[in-house]
């Protein structure tokens, strides 16, 4: 398993430095702006929100308070734009692991050496697993590094929490796509486009529930509904999500492998 | 006691998920060990997916196998110790280098012999260093075989072995399977070139329509096919006395020369011979590309 593992390291390495690149340079930015932010615009910012219709300002943020630290970051950081880095990097990290090397014939070649379904399998995800650990690690990294180089007062356990829930939320995504891939042969497209519409349409579900009261029922089947950003950054990070996150992706792993293990490959 | 198969094929079918026709239907089949075994058809004929069914790529819908005693589905991954395999479409990793890839296969199915692999990348004139993508389909197939080979396996599973490969590097591949069969190591390959299969095989299987019609011993082919004479005589040849020997088929002709199509017993043409004054007599070698068409095309049997 482990050259599984390191080749498939080796093969993603420079699309890995790049997100993580990308990524702590989104980070420099929102923290950069941070102070200017507080000084001068957080009043009339808050009203402007305040006065927004509840279903658009449901997209923007779950917290009314962009003055303090930890709404700040909860708002459109942690809310909108690294769910949606991390989500979109493990949709195709998930939708591409087997997949592409099942349409390239390459996994053909893997299963002619004594290498089981089983072992293939775990090598791929675990390769995944780790290419997310690493970016989220480093956007981590760079959170806690720019907060206190800017001077943005917030405990750097909470900061880290939040990069754990942030990367159990993409893991149920990416390993979706990863079962898709797993379970038939619809291939790397069907993978990523049924998980992203789950993505965005969950988004858009959980954002809306506030002021529609009839989805509160179905955003409760979705994990963005669980994934609440200003809990884990004003201290009241609760495990149970991290739980639930942790067992749906362990649950459709475990899948990928009961079906993976018997079909037909695609030929090349 | 008989000597256990290296590959035993017992009434295995396939039928693709969504079509109703079998793309392979009860094939049964053993290849002994140290026997090299031509599978030939045309194309669609079930000779890829035999050799998928084989390396448990897609799943039997009837029958079973055996690999080395080890059934192909339950003990895959054991047999796959033994086996070397390459595809058909051989597929490789376009951004890696032929170095990393050798590599990479050599992780995966450490070698016993680790200077066999730059031996053979020596002997095929494989340049290891440009990315596989820059390579030309006869350079990736050299690198298909050597990663096949490399680990000098008891069991050769190749699909269209020779494809691409120019006439110098096909003899290079030649000789390999004769060092794997003098080693006792069995081979099992598919083919449309009738003149390979001829040259390097000991048995060939003919399959059409996902069914196995015909075996053959490529020697009791040679046997029993028809032999061909070239005779000059240093008069008019005597055509109606050979015309009268028994398995003669005369070619049209006149004058001195007479080309003769002949099975069985040569004694009866020797006793017409000796009676005439012969200058010269030509075996040509025997045809087996023709015999051996007659069951491709499907009128073998």
């Amino acid at each position: 398993m482990i050259p599984l593992i390191k080749w498939e390291f080796k093969q993603r390495r420079l699309s890995s430095i790049f997100w993580a690149l990308g990524t702590s340079f989104y980070v420099l930015l929102v923290d950069s702006v941070f102070k200017s932010f507080v000084n001068s615009q957080t009043v009339n910012f808050a009203r402007t929100v305040q006065n927004l219709p509840s279903t658009v300002k449901s997209f923007i943020s779950v917290t009314d308070s962009f003055n303090t630290p930890a709404g700040f970051l909860s708002s459109e950081p942690y809310y909108v734009v690294l769910p949606i880095i991390f989500i979109v990097m493990a949709i195709s990290l998930g939708g591409s692991l087997l997949a592409s090397e099942e349409s390239s014939g390459t996994l053909e070649l893997i299963l002619s050496r004594p290498v089981s379904r089983g072992r293939l399998l775990a090598g791929k995800a675990l390769s995944g697993l780790g290419l997310l650990l690493a970016v989220d690690i480093a956007a981590a990294a760079a959170m806690t590094l720019f907060t206190t180089l800017f001077r943005i007062h917030i405990a750097i356990k909470l900061i880290w929490e939040m990069h754990l829930m942030l990367l159990l939320l993409a893991l149920v995504f990416g390993s979706l796509a990863f079962a898709i891939t797993a379970v038939g042969r619809a291939g790397r497209s069907a993978a990523l486009g049924i998980t992203m519409l789950l993505a965005i349409g969950g988004y858009v579900l959980t954002s809306l529930e506030g002021a529609i009261h009839w989805l509160v029922w179905p955003a409760k089947l979705l994990p963005y509904h669980y994934y609440q950003p200003s809990q884990i950054l004003n201290g009241t990070f609760t495990v149970w999500p991290a739980i639930c996150f942790s067992v749906i992706t362990i649950a459709l792993i475990i899948l990928a492998f009961i079906s993976f293990r018997r079909r037909d490959l695609a030929g090349s | 006691m008989a000597e256990a198969a290296a590959i035993k094929i017992s009434g295995l079918s396939k039928r693709y998920a969504g079509r109703s026709v079998l793309a392979l239907s009860d094939l049964t089949l053993s290849v002994k060990p140290g026997e090299v075994y031509g599978f030939l058809g045309p194309n669609g004929a079930g000779k890829s997916t035999t050799i998928r069914l084989l390396l448990n790529f897609i799943q039997p819908t009837a029958g079973s196998a055996q690999i080395l005693g080890q059934d192909i589905v339950a003990g895959s991954t054991l047999i796959k110790k033994s086996v070397g395999y390459l595809a058909g479409d051989v597929s490789l990793y376009p951004k890696m280098t032929g170095h990393e890839f050798l590599k990479y296969m050599a992780e995966l199915q450490p070698p016993q012999n680790k200077s066999y692999a730059p031996e053979l990348a020596g002997r095929f004139e494989a340049d290891l260093k440009p990315r596989l993508r820059d390579l030309s389909k006869g350079n990736r197939q050299k690198i298909g075989i050597i990663q096949a080979f490399m680990h000098q396996p008891d069991i050769l599973i190749l699909d269209e072995p020779t494809a691409g490969l120019d006439p110098l590097k096909q003899e290079e591949f030649f000789k390999l399977i004769a060092e794997t069969k003098a080693r006792g190591g069995s081979v099992f390959f598919s083919s449309h070139n009738i003149a390979e299969v001829q040259r390097i095989c000991d048995r060939v299987g003919f399959i059409r329509e996902g069914k196995l019609i015909a075996e053959q011993v490529v020697a009791d082919v040679a046997a029993a096919a028809a032999r061909t004479f070239d005779i000059n005589f240093v008069d008019d040849a005597p055509r109606a006395e050979l015309k009268a020997v028994p398995g003669v088929k005369l070619e049209a002709g006149t004058g001195k020369a007479a080309t003769i199509h002949m099975k069985g017993d040569l004694s009866p043409l020797f006793r017409v011979l000796a009676r005439h004054n012969v200058s010269s007599i030509n075996q040509r070698e025997v045809d087996l590309e023709h015999e051996f068409l007659r069951f491709y095309k499907g009128d073998g049997k």
